[in-house]
């Protein structure tokens, strides 16, 4: 006798395709929040209800409920927007989200704190700049990432064009967000059709990345589905295709762990939806609907066998992969600064720590974004670091952007290569699975760092550094060479040994420390790192080489050996 | 024992005797019931009363239109001194008094207070109303006297006993005693007055002379305290502790609204769902201090307040108003202080109201120095008064406790800081080691349906909504199955959505059927109750059709909007002209449906 089937199965399934009862959450006064069922559904719409944990007890002392707000990401394909979509963005974020909102780890905006009132609001107004949040989050595929390489100008274009393709070819087909946000009506006619999901989409969400070497800011190996951009002069000519990577895990569950995508084979571009569209189905297929944390595509791989999985998705897309090409990436972060890009056009990378953009005494970024915004004739990109690209800008451009770059503050100049190569998920107060501080923890906690790399003469390498307030992975935690994965208040977990490319996971180094504890480590590995590193070697290599860290092979394996 | 627990088969009365007893008792007040306990020991130790004689008997109607419940005091006090004069006098609220009834009578005692910018206590609307009216009857046969309560602070101080005074005259009606406009402290007016109109009756009325029963522990209090236990009231307050005192809105809430629960014995103090609570507050000794300091007196001065002699700081504290300021002192202080705005005030009563209604006396001693000594600062102060707030708790579900909702009043002005004195009184300085002296303002004019499946609709704003919250809990104790709606309005749903979690838990309870919020401050527009019930005006009808009793509660401005909310629903919904709309919502408050309990 199997395990029962999991309850959020049975409830996309009497959904209606996603309506639940979404609208008589919003109309129901008495609370801030929705029904907890449509807190499962509503994250197909983009969006997650959370609550200021930083208030909870006090609210109860009050007799209030906690405070609700919620988080709404949005679909933006390879993280590209126009001057006057941002201004809406931006706009909404004053106006309806606490003023502010955050660029995250997968290229799109997401706002925070947004009262039930205000969500159809919010909806409608990136809506009215055409940007939608179907499948921010929920069991769905999720924003499709795509390198912002501005340089390659005619490549990036071309690869983009196929990240767009991808996110949209895996869209949702029910008629739900429209007729709950925006129309308000019903559409007669016929019932729902999800030709590619199905009536209980999948079992767990899915993350799709576009890379281009030799840089893997997207972390294309940390992604359910993997594409790495093939050129030859400059022309597109297919994509390596990569299957069952994934960040989560669960403390203390040796069943979860972190897992790099398996490389399954070259295919030409033509042939990238056929395989898009057999990966997605035959997770549909084979996922565990029963465990969620057994769901994702890496576990199922794992189950089937990559031969099996490979074969399977072979037969679905009526393709053979050939044998994949070599690639070699050099780098995860991004580069600051104006490049010139082979158009002719200058792109400037800006630093937003963190991704978080608010307004406050002394410092303006999302004010300065909105002067930039206003003149800006080219478009915006948000990088899988969390920053942001002013792409695209004519010569002639230049000086005035980077006179209000400057001004208000977005500028990487000043800043440590360590703190330019940090990402940090957003976590307390609002994050409901957070389990200690990230963001809000993120900044002091650099500059203690910092203050050790001066201390053993490093203060010029690059060390990627990320943290998280819980073992979930938005940011990627487990292929960082160094990071902090939260574990309770003020206690993570060290895990050390990327590579500082994205192409092998780090290792649990020392668990549940507080931050004394935490920089004790650093201190005296910095100092073993300063006096043994070869040159050009970086930490996550010098701490495999050393043997201080035992590299992860198979992580299904070996993670939490 | 409790009526409904007395059986034929354990008590001396057989079942027809209890059912009339029960009959006889229902809808009497503790106060009452206390009375008939006396009546009825009277009775026993001397022997049934030979029954009346009818046609020789004549009886004097005291009717009283009462809303904290200081006039249903006075009424029923001169009740039981009429009938130890042998007097037959039955007492009875305006609003169980059938208006037409009135060209009935021939002897009637009026006491009726007044509320707000002059109008009637909701138990009074109905017969205002009638004797108004352009085409009411004549009332040659009928002799009255009119006692009114009041606040002279006030503008229309005592409009509806003058009301009523004047226009009886108008109808023919004989008046036997000058009209008697008392002001907060009433106690000497009303005895004087009572004494007077009973001798009045006396010398006019035919005497009853069958069935005139000694009434033992009716006769005064004095005597009352030697034989039993004297119930807990306005004069002899029970003393209560302080269990809870919790903020209920967040610190960015513009008000600071507290829930407090006092601990009391629930065999002294008895209470119902839509009472209030009394509460004999203490000044704010530092207040008390720094007036003592601006007009230079000691505060160990010993002055005289009636019989008695006690310190000046204590008086301050304890028995003299130092926040509401009247006008009548405003107007005395004129006289000692050097100072023309004041003196040109004299002579202005709006200006004088509008000068003492945004002012406290330190604003008026520190802005208008001037001497005075001790006995004559006493006099220029008024007694201090109870504050009443509504309940917040039903004794089924809370037995031992007292819940009351209280906003805490804080506000600059003048250059100083400024408290509200009961406010701040229990919000701030009471602690949980000091007694604070409480009774029950018993509210008839805003009780629950004895029906238990009769709909509600409950409309508050702010701390209007805290008699709900009572409601609520004791129609849950009592497994009723009536529909419930609350219509609540404050500023913002995050802040000062009072007892939210209550009505969530009521809610999931299945005994919260609707809910209509106003927030007035979290949308661009301002958006009020009032509004909210025009927007629902249709569901309003419906359940007024299903015969739902309809609350309000709140401050009185909220309270007139409502009011003419539901005029206009009773236009637009239900497509009456505007004297029938009104004609409608005057036939809910005469049937009693429609209950309001109204604050400055």
């Amino acid at each position: 006798m199997s395990a029962p089937i999991h309850e959020n199965e049975l409830l996309k399934a009497r959904s209606n395709y996603l309506r639940g009862t979404l609208r008589e959450s919003l109309a129901d006064a008495l609370t801030g929040a929705i029904s907890p069922d449509d807190t499962q559904i509503s994250k197909f719409h983009g969006f997650y209800q959370q609550d200021h944990r930083d208030r909870r007890q006090a609210r109860r002392e009050q007799y209030l409920e906690p405070y609700f707000g919620f988080m709404l990401r949005a679909r933006l394909p390879g993280g590209v927007c126009t001057p006057a979509q941002w201004l809406a963005i931006d706009g909404i974020g004053r106006e309806l989200a606490g003023g502010s909102l955050r660029l995250t780890t997968r290229q799109s905006f997401q706002y925070h704190g947004i009262l039930k009132r205000d969500i159809t609001s919010v909806i409608r107004g990136i809506n009215s700049v055409m940007i939608d949040s179907i499948g921010g989050c929920g069991d769905v595929n999720r924003n499709v990432l795509c390198n912002p390489n501005p340089v390659e100008s005619a490549l990036h274009r071309e690869v983009y064009d196929w990240a767009k393709r991808i996110s949209e070819h895996l869209l949702p087909h029910t008629r739900a967000y429209h007729e709950i946000w925006l129309d308000g009506e019903q559409v007669g006619g016929g019932e729902d059709v999800e030709p590619i999901y199905g009536k209980t989409y999948l079992p767990r969400k899915f993350k799709t990345a576009v890379a281009v070497p030799p840089h893997n800011d997207v972390d294309v190996y940390a992604n359910d589905l993997g594409f790495v951009a093939i050129a030859d002069g400059g022309r597109l000519i297919g994509f390596n295709v990569s299957a069952g990577g994934g960040m989560g895990a669960t403390h203390g569950d040796t069943a979860t762990f972190p897992r790099l995508a398996d490389v399954l084979g070259f295919v030409e571009p033509d042939q990238a939806l056929a395989v898009t569209e057999a990966v997605v189905t035959t997770q549909r297929d084979f996922g565990d609907r029963v465990d969620r944390s057994q769901a994702r595509l890496k576990y199922t791989i794992e189950r089937m066998g990559l031969e099996t999985f490979r074969a399977e998705v072979e037969r679905r897309a009526g393709i053979r992969f050939a044998p994949a090409r070599a690639v070699r990436f050099t780098d995860q972060g991004d580069r600051y600064g104006w490049v010139k890009g082979q158009d002719d056009l200058w792109h400037l990378t800006l630093y937003i720590e963190s991704g978080r953009l608010i307004d406050g005494p002394g410092h303006s970024p999302m004010a300065g974004l909105r002067e930039i915004a206003r003149i800006h004739q080219g478009d915006f990109r948000i990088t899988p670091n969390q920053n942001l690209i002013v792409a695209r800008v004519p010569e002639v451009g230049k000086a005035r952007i980077d006179a209000l770059a400057r001004e208000h503050g977005l500028l990487a100049e000043g800043h440590s290569p360590l703190r330019l190569n940090g990402i940090s998920c957003v976590a307390l107060p609002t994050c409901p699975l957070a389990m200690a501080e990230a963001e809000r923890y993120y900044p002091d906690f650099l500059a203690q760092v910092e203050r050790l790399t001066l201390k053993h003469g490093l203060a010029d390498q690059e060390i990627v550094t990320r943290i998280t307030g819980c073992p979930n992975g938005c940011a990627r935690p487990y292929l960082a060479e160094l990071a902090l994965v939260g574990k309770g208040p003020g206690r993570y977990n060290l895990m050390l040994g990327g590579d500082g490319i994205g192409t092998r996971l780090n290792r649990l180094y020392r668990e549940n420390l507080d931050e004394a504890a935490i920089l004790a480590e650093i201190d005296t590995l910095l100092g073993r790192y300063a006096a043994g590193r070869t040159p050009g070697e970086r930490f996550g290599d010098y701490l495999i080489r050393d043997g201080i860290v035992r590299p992860v092979v198979n992580p299904a394996e070996d993670f939490h050996a | 024992m409790a009526l409904s627990q007395l059986h034929a088969l354990t008590s001396p009365v057989d079942d027809q005797q209890l059912r009339a007893l029960q009959v006889a008792l229902k809808g009497m007040s503790s106060t009452q019931i206390a009375w008939v306990s006396g009546y009825l020991a009277g009775i026993g130790s001397s022997g049934l009363p030979a029954p009346a004689e009818p046609k020789a008997v004549e009886t004097v109607t005291i009717l009283y239109g009462s809303q904290t419940g200081n006039a249903k005091a006075v009424a029923e006090q001169l009740g039981s001194q009429s009938i130890g004069q042998g007097i037959d006098a039955r007492v009875i609220s305006m609003g169980d008094f059938s208006p037409r009834k009135l060209t009935k009578e021939r002897w009637v005692l009026l006491v009726v207070s007044t509320h707000g910018e002059g109008e009637p206590p909701e138990s009074a609307y109905a017969l205002h109303a009638f004797i108004q009216d352009q085409g009411a009857a004549r009332l040659e046969q009928l002799r009255y006297a009119v006692l009114g309560l009041g606040d002279s602070s006030y503008e229309h101080f005592c409009r509806t006993a003058l009301d009523f005074d004047r226009r009886l005259a108008e109808l023919g009606a004989q008046r036997i005693l000058p009209l008697q406009c008392c002001d907060l402290d009433y106690r000497g007016d009303t005895e004087r007055w009572s004494t007077d109109a009973l001798n009045r009756l006396n010398a006019l009325a035919p005497r009853r002379t069958g069935n005139v029963v000694a009434l033992p522990g009716l006769r005064s209090h004095q005597e009352q305290s030697q034989n039993q236990a004297r119930p807990y009231d306005k004069d002899n307050p029970y003393p209560a502790t302080l269990l809870e005192n919790r903020r209920i809105t967040t610190p960015d809430a513009v008000m600071d609204v507290r829930h407090l629960a006092l601990a009391i014995d629930p065999e002294a103090l008895r209470y119902r769902p839509g009472d209030a609570l009394g509460v004999w507050i203490k000044n704010d000794p530092t207040l008390a201090e720094a007036i003592l300091t601006r007009v230079g007196l000691d505060g160990e001065t010993r002055i005289h307040l009636g019989d008695e002699e006690l310190d000046l700081r204590h008086a301050l504290i304890e028995r003299l108003e130092l926040t509401q300021l009247h006008p009548t002192t405003v107007r005395a202080w004129s006289e000692r202080a050097d100072a023309p705005e004041l003196k040109a005030l004299a002579t202005d009563a709006a200006g004088l109201r509008a000068y003492a209604g945004e002012r406290q006396l330190i604003d008026l001693v520190s802005d208008h120095p001037a001497p005075i000594d001790a006995p004559a600062l006493v006099a220029l102060l008024r007694p201090l008064q109870p504050r009443l707030y509504s309940i917040a708790s039903s004794q089924a579900e809370y037995e031992d406790e007292v819940h009351l909702t209280v906003s805490v009043v804080r506000y600059q002005a003048h250059g100083r800081d400024h408290l509200g004195a009961a406010s701040g009184f229990l919000g701030e300085r009471l602690g949980r080691d000091e007694p604070v002296r409480v009774y029950v303002a018993e509210n008839d004019a805003f009780r629950l349906p004895d029906d238990g499946d009769t709909p509600l609709i409950m409309i508050g704003a702010g701390t209007g909504v805290a008699p709900y919250r009572a409601f609520l809990q004791q129609r849950a104790a009592n497994g009723d199955r009536g529909r419930n709606w609350l219509i609540f309005g404050n500023r913002h749903f995050h802040r000062d959505f009072l007892y939210q979690l209550d009505w969530q838990a009521q809610r999931k309870a299945g005994r919260l059927d609707r809910v209509s919020l106003a927030f007035s401050r979290d949308g661009a527009q301002k958006l009020y109750v009032q509004q909210r019930l025009r927007e629902e005006g249709r569901e309003i009808l419906r359940w007024l059709d299903a015969g739902a009793h309809l609350y309000v509660c709140g401050a009185t401005a909220m309270g007139q909007a409502v009011d003419r909310a539901l005029v206009d629903i009773f236009t637009t919904e239900a497509g009456l002209d505007p004297d029938a709309a009104q004609a409608s919502v005057d036939t809910l408050r005469r049937e009693a449906r429609y209950h309001r309990d109204l604050y400055a």
